[in-house]
């Protein structure tokens, strides 16, 4: 069992309040892709509203952006579910959703020590790290993944 | 101005369903090819061609392209092109994870690929051109030298992804 978990963050604007036929698609495909999630190898933990089956009525960023947050054993095991099951094709659908107009970065991954979840305040912490810096260690991308703080350290 | 002069390239390549690659040959020998594509982020071009294309086997020896978008209906005199100079590579792996969930965009009639499309024994291949430089013909009225510089020929100005633009 490796000493870390890799935590993401994803954030966009929705194109229109959830109950707009232009969110349809999104609204109705959310709860059979979270289950997949939660099926998924390597899923250890999604942000969910307090009561609720999903994070859709959190705006702790603000009133008009949605989040999403989860932690994975691996990056890999995150990229299997992202890129290689069936949530590829609502990821192919985003932009029809989801605008990130003005946001710079809107995704973010981090190491997290096994056992421990990320709050929503280190997580935008998280993305503000990688707009001001770009990848690296403490802030990364799945297309930069960084290696955990131990193999890092270690020079791996 | 440089953020208007993104926009105008930003415009062409969303109202663009095809792009020319100019490739060369190991002898250097030009070769230019009009292909289907999607942009994930105006500095990431997609598409698929077999690997028997002449622009395939010309990447193949060298992966420096160059790249023209362009609208061919226009009328005479009010063309409008962005230029791009790019390395380009067939994708495998989590390079082609990538560019599965961008290609073939949100289109008309495009139709998503999967990977057993792309990979062997399947002839087509998913390819990516990267961006190292973008350029547009300088915006002017016909006849009538561009505000920007006071040129009055056709001319290429250079212009840069806005932050925005290039994300995660």
């Amino acid at each position: 069992m490796t000493a870390y978990h890799v935590a993401q963050l994803n954030i966009g604007y929705p194109r229109a309040t959830l109950d707009d036929p232009v969110m349809a698609g999104f609204v109705a495909d959310l709860a059979r892709l979270n289950a997949l999630a939660d099926a998924a190898p390597g899923f250890v933990w999604r942000l969910q509203g307090e009561g609720e089956q999903d994070a859709t009525s959190l705006r702790p960023f603000g009133p008009e952006l949605m989040l999403n947050m989860s932690v994975w054993t691996s990056v890999e095991a995150l990229r299997a579910y992202v890129y290689r099951s069936a949530h590829l094709d609502s990821l192919r659908r985003r932009h029809e959703w989801f605008s990130h107009d003005g946001l710079d970065r809107y995704l973010v991954l981090w190491w997290v020590p096994a056992g421990t979840l990320p709050t929503v305040d280190e997580a935008w912490q998280r993305l503000e790290l990688l707009r001001e810096r770009g990848p690296g260690p403490d802030a990364f991308t799945l297309r930069e993944p960084f290696p955990t703080p131990d193999e890092y350290a270690s020079g791996k | 101005v440089s953020d208007e002069l993104w926009a105008i390239a930003r415009d062409i390549i969303d109202a663009n369903l095809y792009m020319i690659l100019g490739t060369a040959d190991r002898d250097g020998a030009p070769w230019v090819s009009p292909v289907y594509f999607a942009s994930a982020d105006y500095t990431r071009f997609y598409w698929t061609s077999t690997l028997d294309a002449t622009h395939s086997r010309n990447l193949a020896e060298r992966p420096g392209l160059s790249i023209v978008i362009f609208d061919s209906q226009v009328p005479p005199y009010h063309g409008r092109a962005v230029y791009l100079s790019a390395i380009g590579v067939e994708l495998d792996g989590d390079e082609l994870d990538e560019g599965l969930a961008v290609y073939p965009g949100p289109r008309p009639g495009a139709t998503s690929l999967t990977r057993e499309d792309v990979t062997a024994p399947a002839p087509y291949r998913l390819y990516r051109a990267t961006a190292s430089e973008h350029s547009i013909l300088c915006p002017r009225e016909p006849r009538q030298p561009c505000p920007l510089h006071g040129i009055a020929v056709d001319h290429r100005t250079p212009v840069h992804p806005s932050n925005n633009d290039i994300s995660s």
